[in-house]
């Protein structure tokens, strides 16, 4: 019976305008070449703006029994309130469920279409998002219940701003009081927004997922305990479900924000050329293959033309973004991708080339000058003119003049022609020393080596 | 005036400015207790807060009743829907005579008369009470492209689409605002909020 | 409602029915008070009602729809004594099994404007509790009874008033009530249907409580086993319909003798009372 209760609300309540409104939230325009992770965190961080419209759906539904004038037929009925009005939520809440599936199969069936990255660890990141659609759902029926419903709409926007204030993780990496380590308890606030992990290599971790899970079963729970319970008693409950939500998903959750991502070792996996020099990527980068596989040959060609102990590979690394980059090995070149929509790296192959052949074919050190300092710009001058040294040509502009770590070329240019002073051997040589410098990282100042008389 | 007086009452204009005011008063509050991190957004919100409380105003409580009024409707509607977006403006730009305001006054009039176009055209759509929705759904859209990953849509497709969010000096937004506002304004003047 | 059917109408009787009546009176109030807003509506009220068809007349503000209200446990009594089926129902909290036996059509009838008829009384039916198996029965029942059998597939907002007013009565019905209650149920039928309706009132006099609230003399005279008038928060005259038209003489207000009778026990009750 209750079944067929559930399908006469779901046919004759508002869900199927739920799903059709909410539509826009749950739809991706992400780049769909990057893969399915990408597309899934893409989602948690526009559930947000889900929120009001959800909300004020849900009100709506709650209020119609006012509306109908049934509330006085309904009192003198058997049944207690909250059976009557769990099939009443469940409403809602499936039309809302329903534009987020319909999301999910779009996000899918656009990244199978793109030849994009089939990550598994996207589905618990799909399916926490869908619990967490249930949250504004349940806040959306206490309003309607409570509230006249002329105030509905303005107190909505006012959750929606606090939702998208408390869980801005914006506040901590940038501006006038930024510590730069987001808080693990923001997770709290379901969306999953940019920390320290490229986004198409990310996993989540299971810690993150269940803090949230308990966090948003608690506060659903109680929504739903103070929309369909007719005694006070019942709904001051409530706000203990909500405390002990929060005391078991906080500990759960990470400590630092970043923490609760993780790179995916599946999608981290390195994908190679099969004949020699071997050129690797990542299997999530696996269609930029082809982009990197020539510059990557050339770069290693010219390596072994005019250096002794040249490496033989190319291996693509994940970004570390900021976090140090692994040990460099002498007979590979490490380089960092980051493919656009289709997949594919876009960039000429000459860049390609030269970003290989900086600093004599290796990424640069750990104990590296810090980024602004003089030194720093000292060491990246070496490192420019050691590839225009190997590619023969004149250092060109940077690319970007704002930067300012970036070396102009009035600082560039002179050190490349205090290099090319230096008799051929001794050029050979200087740069050999650079890139063994580069390797081992001694404290040693990068530029000397390349033009300071020994 | 007293006709006037009757006339507020019957559409709850009371009410509605106390639910914007305090709106406004609302998120201004928090955004001055957090130090102006979100101005931005706090302006926005307070507008389409304050606009949407406007929003059951624009029908009385029985619009066939009202139908049948031999007096001109088409003059009174559209002064009711620009009064309301000034009310709105007026509402969200005092906040900042408690000190700074939340943002330039141009974007809050741009924000406003976009959203109460949108509002009046979902009064004409769907009826007063759920007038809100065109504005929020619009506002979900908006946010959803700035926030995820867009590089997808075209710089120019993307500007119109998020006119709310962008930046006082845009053109496209400004003139997108325009049009909602105009079109909105006159399409419920002339047609009537639904049932 | 289908004219002349002579089937007999099998009604669904639960374990709890077949035990054998401990109660005198299906409503039994003593000085009954009952609260409307501020107003002290129902004041002082007797009545001890069977089962068999009871008018309840008045004039506007004698507080029948308050006492229908009380009567149907959306209001709980602010004095004296109400038992319904034999239970007391003065601050007992748990009224679920007296609910699943009552039926109520309110004047002011909501409903869900998209429901079809026969969704709505099918949901009315669960929210009374009517065991599962036998819902659609029950509900095709009900709709049947009141003659909206090929509308049952309609959207409850294509109705007109009359139609919406025959499902507000099958609504009442469709649990079998020991107790229906109907405020103003003729309320937009056209003279046919108000027939039909006294025809679906006689069937269920013999074995129902009913309580109709109406201003409409004539239908109390034709389909009610006992008339009551109301002035006042209290109970001014019970009788036999027979009784009320024998009360009013030949001349007097009124176009009919109940009329008449009407207006002569109005004039003598306030004039008693000055």
């Amino acid at each position: 019976m209750i079944g067929r209760i559930l399908r006469i609300e779901l046919r004759r309540s508002n869900a199927r305008w739920m799903a059709l409104l909410l539509l826009p939230a749950a739809v991706t325009y992400g780049e769909a070449g990057r893969g399915l992770t990408v597309l899934a965190l893409d989602q948690r961080q526009s559930l947000v703006a889900a929120f009001p419209l959800a909300m004020g759906l849900a009100a709506w539904h709650a209020r119609r029994e006012r509306r109908s004038r049934m509330d006085e037929l309904l009192a003198t009925t058997a049944r207690p309130r909250w059976q009557r009005m769990l099939p009443a939520a469940a409403a809602p809440a499936i039309g809302a469920l329903t534009a987020y599936l319909v999301g999910i199969a779009v996000a899918f069936g656009l990244v199978l279409a793109a030849g994009g990255y089939l990550s598994a660890l996207a589905a618990p990141i799909f399916a926490v998002g869908a619990l967490g659609l249930l949250v504004p759902v349940a806040l959306g029926l206490v309003l309607g219940r409570w509230l006249p419903f002329i105030l509905v709409p303005p107190v909505v926007v006012i959750v929606f701003f606090l939702f998208l204030f408390f869980g801005d993780t914006e506040a901590y990496t940038e501006g006038p009081d930024a510590s730069g380590e987001p808080p693990g308890r923001l997770l709290l606030w379901i969306a999953l927004q940019v920390a320290g992990t490229p986004f198409d290599l990310a996993g989540v971790t299971a810690r993150t997922h269940l803090g949230q899970v308990l966090w948003v079963v608690a506060l659903v729970a109680a929504g739903l305990i103070v929309f369909a319970s007719a005694s006070r008693r019942a709904r001051a409950t409530s706000i203990l479900v909500v405390a002990l939500g929060a005391a078991a998903a906080l500990p759960v959750l990470p400590d630092r924000y970043a923490d609760a991502y993780y790179l995916d070792p599946d999608a981290t996996e390195p994908v190679c050329t099969a004949d020699a020099p071997q050129v690797c990527v990542l299997r999530a980068h696996r269609r930029a293959l082809t982009d990197l596989r020539q510059p990557a040959r050339d770069a290693l060609a010219i390596l072994a033309a005019k250096l002794p102990n040249a490496p033989t590979s190319v291996v693509e690394i994940p970004d570390p973004y900021g976090a140090p980059l692994p040990p460099a090995r002498a007979e590979s070149v490490y380089i960092v991708l980051w493919p656009g929509g289709d997949g594919r790296d876009t960039r000429p192959a000459a860049d390609i080339t030269w970003t290989l052949l900086a600093g004599a074919g290796t990424t640069g050190c750990a104990n590296a000058p810090a980024f602004g300092t003089p030194e720093r710009r000292r060491y990246e001058t070496a490192r420019i003119v050691a590839a225009a040294w190997l590619l023969d040509q004149e250092p060109p502009a940077p690319a970007n003049p704002d930067n300012p770590a970036l070396p102009r070329r009035d600082e560039t240019l002179p050190a490349y022609q205090a290099l090319r002073a230096w008799p051929p051997d001794e050029q050979r040589a200087r740069v050999a020393a650079l890139r063994e410098a580069e390797l081992t990282c001694p404290d040693t100042d990068r530029l000397d080596i390349l033009i300071a008389p020994r | 005036m007293r006709l006037l007086v009757l006339y507020l009452r019957s559409r709850r204009v009371p009410l509605s400015v106390a639910a914007a005011v305090g709106s406004a008063a609302a998120l201004w509050s928090i955004d001055w207790a957090t130090q102006h991190r979100a101005s931005g957004a706090a302006a926005l919100l307070a507008v389409v807060a304050a606009t949407l409380a406007a929003g059951p105003g624009l029908a009385g409580a029985d619009t066939n009743l009202d139908r049948t009024a031999a007096i001109a409707w088409l003059p009174r509607r559209a002064v009711h829907a620009v009064a309301a977006c000034a009310a709105v403006i007026a509402i969200v730009a005092a906040t900042g005579l408690g000190g700074e305001p939340l943002a330039p006054t141009g974007q809050i009039v741009r924000d406003a008369a976009g959203m109460s176009g949108l509002l009046a055209a979902g009064a004409v759509g769907l009826g007063a009470s759920r007038a809100w929705i065109p504005p929020l759904s619009w506002l979900m859209l908006a946010w959803t492209l700035a926030v995820a990953d867009r590089r997808t849509l075209p710089e120019t497709a993307l500007a119109a689409l998020t006119w709310m969010l962008q930046p006082a000096g845009s053109t496209s937004a400004a003139v997108v605002a325009a049009v909602l506002g105009t079109a909105g304004t006159l399409g419920y003047a002339v047609l009537g909020p639904r049932r | 409602m289908e004219a002349g059917r002579d089937e007999q109408m099998v009604r669904v009787v639960g374990a709890d029915e077949t035990a054998p009546a401990t109660y005198a009176w299906s409503v039994y109030a003593e000085g009954l008070r009952v609260r409307a807003g501020r107003r002290m509506a129902v004041d002082g009220l007797d009545l001890a009602l069977g089962t068999g068809v009871h008018g309840l007349l008045g004039p506007n503000g004698a507080g029948k729809t308050t006492l229908v209200r009380a009567l149907a446990t959306v209001l709980r009594p602010a004095g004296g004594r109400l038992s319904l089926l034999g239970e007391a129902v003065n601050g007992r909290l748990d009224l679920r099994r007296l609910r699943r036996q009552i039926g109520y059509l309110p004047q002011e009838f909501g409903y869900y404007r998209r429901f079809t008829i026969r969704e709505f009384v099918e949901y009315i039916a669960w929210l009374k509790e009517v065991p599962p198996a036998e819902i659609a029965d029950a509900v095709q029942r009900a709709i049947d009874r009141v003659g909206l059998t090929d509308r049952a597939d309609h959207r409850m907002k294509t109705l007109s008033g009359g139609m919406v007013r025959r499902a507000g009565i099958a609504q009442a019905i469709v649990n079998d009530p020991r107790i229906l209650l109907l405020d103003e149920p003729t309320a937009g039928l056209d003279p046919d249907q108000r027939m039909e309706f006294r025809a679906l009132l006689r069937e269920l006099a013999a074995d129902t409580c009913v309580l109709i609230a109406t201003h409409l003399v004539e239908d109390v005279a034709a389909a009610c086993t006992d008339v009551l008038l109301m002035d006042a928060g209290t109970l001014v005259f019970q009788g036999v319909p027979a009784d009320l038209a024998a009360a009013g003489g030949e001349h007097g207000p009124g176009d009919s003798p109940t009329e008449r009778g009407y207006s002569e026990i109005m004039r003598r009750h306030r004039e008693g009372a000055r």
